[in-house]
Protein backbone atom coordinates (compact mmCIF):
# COMPACT_ATOMS: atom_id res chain seq x y z
CA UNK A 1 0.00 0.00 0.00
CA UNK A 2 1.53 3.08 -1.27
CA UNK A 3 5.17 2.11 -0.43
CA UNK A 4 8.65 1.67 -1.51
CA UNK A 5 9.77 -2.50 -0.66
CA UNK A 6 12.99 -2.81 -1.59
CA UNK A 7 14.37 -6.11 -1.75
CA UNK A 8 16.52 -6.90 1.40
CA UNK A 9 20.39 -7.75 0.73
CA UNK A 10 22.55 -9.33 2.72
CA UNK A 11 22.45 -10.03 6.11
CA UNK A 12 20.48 -7.10 7.59
CA UNK A 13 17.26 -8.49 6.15
CA UNK A 14 15.95 -8.81 10.29
CA UNK A 15 14.63 -4.44 10.19
CA UNK A 16 12.36 -4.23 7.47
CA UNK A 17 13.04 -1.69 4.39
CA UNK A 18 9.11 -1.41 3.50
CA UNK A 19 8.77 2.33 4.09
CA UNK A 20 4.63 3.43 3.47
CA UNK A 21 3.90 6.50 3.14
CA UNK A 22 0.65 8.02 5.21
CA UNK A 23 -1.79 8.31 2.84
CA UNK A 24 -4.06 10.04 5.06
CA UNK A 25 -2.73 13.98 5.10
CA UNK A 26 -2.84 13.64 1.57
CA UNK A 27 -6.63 12.01 1.62
CA UNK A 28 -7.33 15.09 3.82
CA UNK A 29 -5.98 17.33 1.57
CA UNK A 30 -7.79 15.89 -1.64
CA UNK A 31 -10.85 16.01 0.71
CA UNK A 32 -10.83 19.52 0.86
CA UNK A 33 -9.62 20.91 -2.61
CA UNK A 34 -12.78 18.65 -3.85
CA UNK A 35 -15.40 20.65 -1.18
CA UNK A 36 -14.17 24.11 -1.99
CA UNK A 37 -14.38 23.28 -5.90
CA UNK A 38 -17.74 21.75 -5.81
CA UNK A 39 -18.78 24.50 -3.46
CA UNK A 40 -17.28 27.61 -6.16
CA UNK A 41 -18.36 25.36 -9.03
CA UNK A 42 -19.91 27.19 -12.31
CA UNK A 43 -22.47 24.60 -13.78
CA UNK A 44 -23.90 27.12 -16.06
CA UNK A 45 -21.67 28.61 -19.03
CA UNK A 46 -22.90 31.78 -19.97
CA UNK A 47 -21.12 34.48 -21.95
CA UNK A 48 -22.14 37.40 -23.67
CA UNK A 49 -22.68 39.08 -27.18
CA UNK A 50 -21.94 42.43 -27.90
CA UNK A 51 -23.90 44.75 -29.74
CA UNK A 52 -23.70 48.51 -30.54
CA UNK A 53 -27.14 50.08 -31.20
CA UNK A 54 -27.84 51.79 -34.23
CA UNK A 55 -30.84 54.30 -35.72
CA UNK A 56 -32.81 55.92 -32.92
CA UNK A 57 -31.42 57.01 -29.99
CA UNK A 58 -28.48 55.33 -30.30
CA UNK A 59 -25.30 57.25 -29.50
CA UNK A 60 -23.14 56.60 -32.64
CA UNK A 61 -19.45 56.98 -32.76
CA UNK A 62 -18.10 60.00 -33.79
CA UNK A 63 -14.76 58.63 -34.57
CA UNK A 64 -16.06 56.77 -38.00
CA UNK A 65 -14.73 56.96 -41.38
CA UNK A 66 -16.63 59.38 -43.83
CA UNK A 67 -19.26 57.13 -44.98
CA UNK A 68 -18.93 57.29 -48.87
CA UNK A 69 -15.69 55.66 -48.75
CA UNK A 70 -16.94 52.86 -46.56
CA UNK A 71 -19.23 50.54 -47.96
CA UNK A 72 -22.38 50.16 -45.70
CA UNK A 73 -23.48 46.42 -45.10
CA UNK A 74 -27.06 46.21 -43.89
CA UNK A 75 -29.14 42.55 -43.01
CA UNK A 76 -32.66 43.17 -42.63
CA UNK A 77 -34.23 40.55 -40.67
CA UNK A 78 -38.30 39.60 -41.63
CA UNK A 79 -40.55 36.49 -40.00
CA UNK A 80 -42.00 36.53 -43.60
CA UNK A 81 -39.32 37.17 -46.07
CA UNK A 82 -36.19 35.68 -44.24
CA UNK A 83 -33.12 38.29 -44.91
CA UNK A 84 -32.14 40.54 -47.57
CA UNK A 85 -28.74 41.32 -47.37
CA UNK A 86 -27.99 45.45 -48.97
CA UNK A 87 -24.45 46.84 -49.49
CA UNK A 88 -24.52 50.96 -49.46
CA UNK A 89 -23.04 49.88 -53.69
CA UNK A 90 -26.98 48.78 -54.52
CA UNK A 91 -26.23 45.18 -54.35
CA UNK A 92 -28.61 42.81 -52.95
CA UNK A 93 -28.86 39.51 -51.65
CA UNK A 94 -32.27 37.82 -50.74
CA UNK A 95 -31.83 34.90 -48.81
CA UNK A 96 -35.93 33.57 -48.14
CA UNK A 97 -37.06 31.03 -45.49
CA UNK A 98 -36.37 27.80 -46.01
CA UNK A 99 -38.94 25.48 -44.25
CA UNK A 100 -40.30 28.24 -42.91
CA UNK A 101 -36.92 28.64 -40.89
CA UNK A 102 -33.84 31.15 -41.66
CA UNK A 103 -31.34 29.69 -43.90
CA UNK A 104 -28.72 30.55 -41.72
CA UNK A 105 -26.54 27.90 -43.75
CA UNK A 106 -26.46 30.43 -46.98
CA UNK A 107 -26.58 33.31 -44.81
CA UNK A 108 -23.09 32.06 -43.63
CA UNK A 109 -22.28 32.04 -47.40
CA UNK A 110 -23.42 35.56 -48.13
CA UNK A 111 -21.55 37.03 -45.55
CA UNK A 112 -18.41 35.36 -45.95
CA UNK A 113 -18.16 36.51 -49.66
CA UNK A 114 -18.82 39.96 -48.61
CA UNK A 115 -16.16 39.65 -45.93
CA UNK A 116 -13.73 38.48 -48.82
CA UNK A 117 -14.84 41.17 -51.17
CA UNK A 118 -14.00 43.63 -48.12
CA UNK A 119 -11.88 42.14 -46.10
CA UNK A 120 -10.91 45.83 -43.98
CA UNK A 121 -15.00 45.43 -43.15
CA UNK A 122 -15.69 44.75 -39.80
CA UNK A 123 -18.99 46.39 -38.46
CA UNK A 124 -22.55 45.20 -39.94
CA UNK A 125 -26.33 46.45 -38.98
CA UNK A 126 -29.03 43.68 -38.50
CA UNK A 127 -32.56 45.27 -38.73
CA UNK A 128 -34.58 43.29 -37.21
CA UNK A 129 -38.70 43.67 -37.98
CA UNK A 130 -40.83 43.41 -34.24
CA UNK A 131 -41.92 39.54 -34.98
CA UNK A 132 -38.27 38.36 -35.37
CA UNK A 133 -37.85 35.87 -32.55
CA UNK A 134 -34.75 36.94 -30.39
CA UNK A 135 -33.10 33.72 -30.31
CA UNK A 136 -33.31 33.83 -34.04
CA UNK A 137 -31.21 37.39 -33.77
CA UNK A 138 -28.86 35.64 -31.79
CA UNK A 139 -28.14 33.57 -33.67
CA UNK A 140 -27.66 35.41 -37.03
CA UNK A 141 -25.24 37.48 -35.25
CA UNK A 142 -23.60 34.21 -34.31
CA UNK A 143 -23.31 33.64 -37.85
CA UNK A 144 -22.03 36.95 -38.43
CA UNK A 145 -19.57 36.63 -35.68
CA UNK A 146 -18.47 33.38 -37.23
CA UNK A 147 -18.02 35.46 -40.67
CA UNK A 148 -15.32 37.85 -39.35
CA UNK A 149 -18.17 40.59 -38.24
CA UNK A 150 -16.72 41.39 -34.63
CA UNK A 151 -18.89 44.71 -34.22
CA UNK A 152 -22.47 44.06 -34.97
CA UNK A 153 -25.24 46.64 -34.53
CA UNK A 154 -28.61 46.35 -34.08
CA UNK A 155 -31.40 48.41 -35.10
CA UNK A 156 -34.99 48.23 -36.17
CA UNK A 157 -35.97 47.95 -39.55
CA UNK A 158 -38.49 50.68 -38.97
CA UNK A 159 -35.26 52.92 -39.13
CA UNK A 160 -35.40 54.40 -36.12
CA UNK A 161 -37.29 55.54 -33.43
CA UNK B 1 4.75 -28.27 41.28
CA UNK B 2 1.84 -30.17 40.16
CA UNK B 3 4.15 -32.64 38.65
CA UNK B 4 3.07 -35.94 40.01
CA UNK B 5 -0.95 -35.40 39.71
CA UNK B 6 -1.42 -37.10 43.28
CA UNK B 7 -3.24 -36.34 46.24
CA UNK B 8 -6.84 -34.17 46.33
CA UNK B 9 -6.68 -33.09 42.75
CA UNK B 10 -6.04 -35.96 41.13
CA UNK B 11 -7.09 -35.80 37.49
CA UNK B 12 -7.58 -31.87 37.16
CA UNK B 13 -3.57 -31.05 36.73
CA UNK B 14 -1.93 -33.17 34.16
CA UNK B 15 1.60 -33.61 33.09
CA UNK B 16 2.14 -31.11 30.03
CA UNK B 17 2.55 -33.03 26.96
CA UNK B 18 5.00 -32.27 24.00
CA UNK B 19 4.87 -28.44 22.73
CA UNK B 20 5.27 -26.32 19.74
CA UNK B 21 8.48 -24.26 20.58
CA UNK B 22 9.79 -21.34 18.64
CA UNK B 23 11.66 -22.64 16.90
CA UNK B 24 9.21 -24.67 14.66
CA UNK B 25 8.61 -22.42 11.36
CA UNK B 26 5.15 -23.28 10.98
CA UNK B 27 3.44 -20.50 10.48
CA UNK B 28 -0.48 -21.62 10.78
CA UNK B 29 0.44 -22.86 13.66
CA UNK B 30 2.05 -20.14 15.36
CA UNK B 31 -0.86 -17.93 15.18
CA UNK B 32 -2.91 -20.06 16.55
CA UNK B 33 -5.34 -21.71 14.17
CA UNK B 34 -9.72 -20.37 13.88
CA UNK B 35 -11.05 -17.53 15.32
CA UNK B 36 -7.79 -15.52 16.26
CA UNK B 37 -8.26 -13.15 12.94
CA UNK B 38 -6.90 -9.73 13.53
CA UNK B 39 -9.08 -6.87 14.37
CA UNK B 40 -7.91 -4.54 11.95
CA UNK B 41 -9.26 -4.73 8.37
CA UNK B 42 -6.54 -3.50 6.01
CA UNK B 43 -8.15 -0.63 3.44
CA UNK B 44 -6.73 -0.57 0.50
CA UNK B 45 -6.36 3.64 -0.10
CA UNK B 46 -4.87 3.47 -3.84
CA UNK B 47 -7.48 3.21 -5.93
CA UNK B 48 -9.39 5.93 -3.25
CA UNK B 49 -6.52 8.35 -3.64
CA UNK B 50 -6.80 7.80 -7.73
CA UNK B 51 -10.74 8.72 -7.74
CA UNK B 52 -10.00 11.55 -5.45
CA UNK B 53 -7.34 13.23 -7.70
CA UNK B 54 -9.19 12.28 -10.67
CA UNK B 55 -12.14 14.31 -9.20
CA UNK B 56 -9.85 17.21 -8.56
CA UNK B 57 -8.42 17.19 -12.14
CA UNK B 58 -12.13 17.19 -13.44
CA UNK B 59 -13.21 20.28 -11.26
CA UNK B 60 -10.18 22.08 -11.81
CA UNK B 61 -10.97 21.55 -15.26
CA UNK B 62 -14.49 23.53 -14.81
CA UNK B 63 -13.35 25.52 -12.64
CA UNK B 64 -14.30 29.53 -13.36
CA UNK B 65 -12.13 32.16 -12.01
CA UNK B 66 -14.47 35.26 -12.61
CA UNK B 67 -17.08 32.90 -10.70
CA UNK B 68 -21.09 33.58 -11.29
CA UNK B 69 -21.58 36.93 -12.33
CA UNK B 70 -25.17 36.05 -13.61
CA UNK B 71 -27.91 33.96 -12.53
CA UNK B 72 -30.63 33.04 -14.35
CA UNK B 73 -34.34 33.36 -13.33
CA UNK B 74 -36.41 30.21 -13.62
CA UNK B 75 -38.91 31.71 -16.21
CA UNK B 76 -35.67 32.59 -19.20
CA UNK B 77 -34.19 30.70 -21.90
CA UNK B 78 -31.19 31.63 -22.64
CA UNK B 79 -30.16 31.24 -26.73
CA UNK B 80 -27.16 29.61 -27.18
CA UNK B 81 -24.38 31.20 -29.19
CA UNK B 82 -20.93 29.94 -30.22
CA UNK B 83 -19.08 33.37 -30.75
CA UNK B 84 -18.34 34.98 -27.22
CA UNK B 85 -16.89 36.79 -24.91
CA UNK B 86 -16.79 36.67 -21.33
CA UNK B 87 -19.13 38.22 -18.84
CA UNK B 88 -18.01 41.71 -17.03
CA UNK B 89 -20.08 42.62 -13.89
CA UNK B 90 -22.68 45.08 -15.04
CA UNK B 91 -26.20 46.30 -14.52
CA UNK B 92 -28.99 42.61 -15.72
CA UNK B 93 -31.82 43.58 -16.98
CA UNK B 94 -34.01 40.31 -17.54
CA UNK B 95 -36.82 40.04 -20.34
CA UNK B 96 -39.01 37.45 -19.52
CA UNK B 97 -42.46 36.72 -21.33
CA UNK B 98 -44.39 38.57 -18.37
CA UNK B 99 -42.24 40.65 -16.66
CA UNK B 100 -38.98 42.98 -17.57
CA UNK B 101 -36.47 43.10 -14.42
CA UNK B 102 -33.59 45.19 -13.48
CA UNK B 103 -31.57 43.40 -11.00
CA UNK B 104 -33.81 41.19 -9.88
CA UNK B 105 -36.65 44.14 -9.23
CA UNK B 106 -39.36 44.29 -11.99
CA UNK B 107 -39.80 47.48 -13.64
CA UNK B 108 -41.82 46.70 -16.90
CA UNK B 109 -44.71 44.47 -17.49
CA UNK B 110 -44.26 42.17 -20.31
CA UNK B 111 -47.70 42.39 -22.00
CA UNK B 112 -47.61 46.20 -21.62
CA UNK B 113 -44.50 45.98 -23.78
CA UNK B 114 -45.75 44.14 -26.74
CA UNK B 115 -48.46 46.37 -27.09
CA UNK B 116 -47.84 48.59 -30.05
CA UNK B 117 -47.12 51.84 -28.65
CA UNK B 118 -45.57 54.84 -30.11
CA UNK B 119 -43.38 55.26 -27.00
CA UNK B 120 -40.50 53.19 -26.91
CA UNK B 121 -38.80 54.29 -23.24
CA UNK B 122 -39.44 52.13 -20.82
CA UNK B 123 -39.63 55.29 -17.79
CA UNK B 124 -39.03 52.90 -14.77
CA UNK B 125 -36.17 50.83 -16.32
CA UNK B 126 -34.89 54.20 -17.38
CA UNK B 127 -35.15 55.93 -14.32
CA UNK B 128 -33.64 53.30 -12.29
CA UNK B 129 -30.26 52.72 -15.51
CA UNK B 130 -29.69 56.49 -14.76
CA UNK B 131 -29.48 55.93 -10.82
CA UNK B 132 -26.84 53.42 -11.26
CA UNK B 133 -25.13 55.40 -13.74
CA UNK B 134 -24.78 58.49 -11.12
CA UNK B 135 -24.13 56.41 -8.18
CA UNK B 136 -21.25 54.44 -10.26
CA UNK B 137 -20.04 57.56 -11.42
CA UNK B 138 -20.24 59.00 -7.59
CA UNK B 139 -18.54 55.81 -6.41
CA UNK B 140 -15.70 55.78 -8.63
CA UNK B 141 -14.78 59.03 -9.82
CA UNK B 142 -11.64 58.33 -11.31
CA UNK B 143 -12.92 55.28 -13.70
CA UNK B 144 -15.00 55.57 -16.90
CA UNK B 145 -18.00 54.81 -16.89
CA UNK B 146 -18.38 52.12 -19.65
CA UNK B 147 -22.35 52.19 -20.02
CA UNK B 148 -22.03 48.35 -19.95
CA UNK B 149 -25.62 46.37 -19.54
CA UNK B 150 -26.50 42.85 -19.71
CA UNK B 151 -29.47 41.98 -21.10
CA UNK B 152 -30.78 38.29 -20.34
CA UNK B 153 -33.95 37.59 -22.55
CA UNK B 154 -35.97 35.01 -23.20
CA UNK B 155 -35.19 32.98 -26.24
CA UNK B 156 -38.33 33.59 -27.65
CA UNK B 157 -39.45 36.97 -26.74
CA UNK B 158 -40.00 39.38 -29.61
CA UNK B 159 -37.38 41.98 -30.93
CA UNK B 160 -40.11 44.30 -30.29
CA UNK B 161 -39.85 44.01 -26.34
CA UNK B 162 -35.53 44.25 -26.51
CA UNK B 163 -35.84 47.08 -28.51
CA UNK B 164 -37.15 49.22 -26.16
CA UNK B 165 -34.89 47.77 -23.46
CA UNK B 166 -32.57 48.42 -25.71
CA UNK B 167 -33.14 52.25 -26.49
CA UNK B 168 -34.19 52.88 -22.60
CA UNK B 169 -30.36 51.68 -21.84
CA UNK B 170 -29.46 54.16 -24.60
CA UNK B 171 -31.39 56.48 -23.79
CA UNK B 172 -30.01 56.33 -19.57
CA UNK B 173 -26.22 56.22 -21.17
CA UNK B 174 -25.84 52.42 -21.38
CA UNK B 175 -25.00 52.83 -25.19
CA UNK B 176 -22.58 49.05 -24.69
CA UNK B 177 -25.21 46.42 -24.44
CA UNK B 178 -24.01 42.58 -23.96
CA UNK B 179 -26.65 40.17 -24.61
CA UNK B 180 -26.52 36.92 -22.37
CA UNK B 181 -25.87 33.75 -24.21
CA UNK B 182 -25.34 30.04 -23.26
CA UNK B 183 -22.36 28.70 -24.65
CA UNK B 184 -22.58 26.31 -27.19
CA UNK B 185 -19.73 24.16 -28.12
CA UNK B 186 -19.13 24.64 -32.22
CA UNK B 187 -20.01 21.56 -34.13
CA UNK B 188 -17.33 21.78 -37.40
CA UNK B 189 -13.59 22.01 -37.05
CA UNK B 190 -13.02 25.41 -38.43
CA UNK B 191 -10.95 27.09 -35.82
CA UNK B 192 -10.88 26.06 -32.24
CA UNK B 193 -13.40 27.64 -29.64
CA UNK B 194 -15.49 30.29 -30.19
CA UNK B 195 -13.90 32.56 -27.38
CA UNK B 196 -12.83 35.57 -28.61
Amino acid sequence: MGGAAPTPSGKGGKKSLDASINLVPFIDLLSCCISFLLITAVWTQLARIDVTQKGGGAAGSSEEKPQEKQVQLTLFMDSKDGYTFKKSTGEEVSIPLKNGDYDLVRLGEVLTNAKREHPDKNDITVKASDTVVYNKIIATMDVALSSKFPDIGLADSGGGG
Amino acid sequence: MGGGGGGKHKGLIKQPGPRLGKHIPLKWISKGGHGKRSAYADLNLTSMVDMLTILVVFLLQTFSASGELLVVSKNIVLPDAANYKDLEAAPIIGIAKETVTLDGSPVADGNELAKDSGDWKIPDLHDKLVTLKNNYKLLHPSEEFKGQVIVQADKLIDFKIVKKVMYSCTLAGYANVNFAVNVKAKSGGGGGGGHE
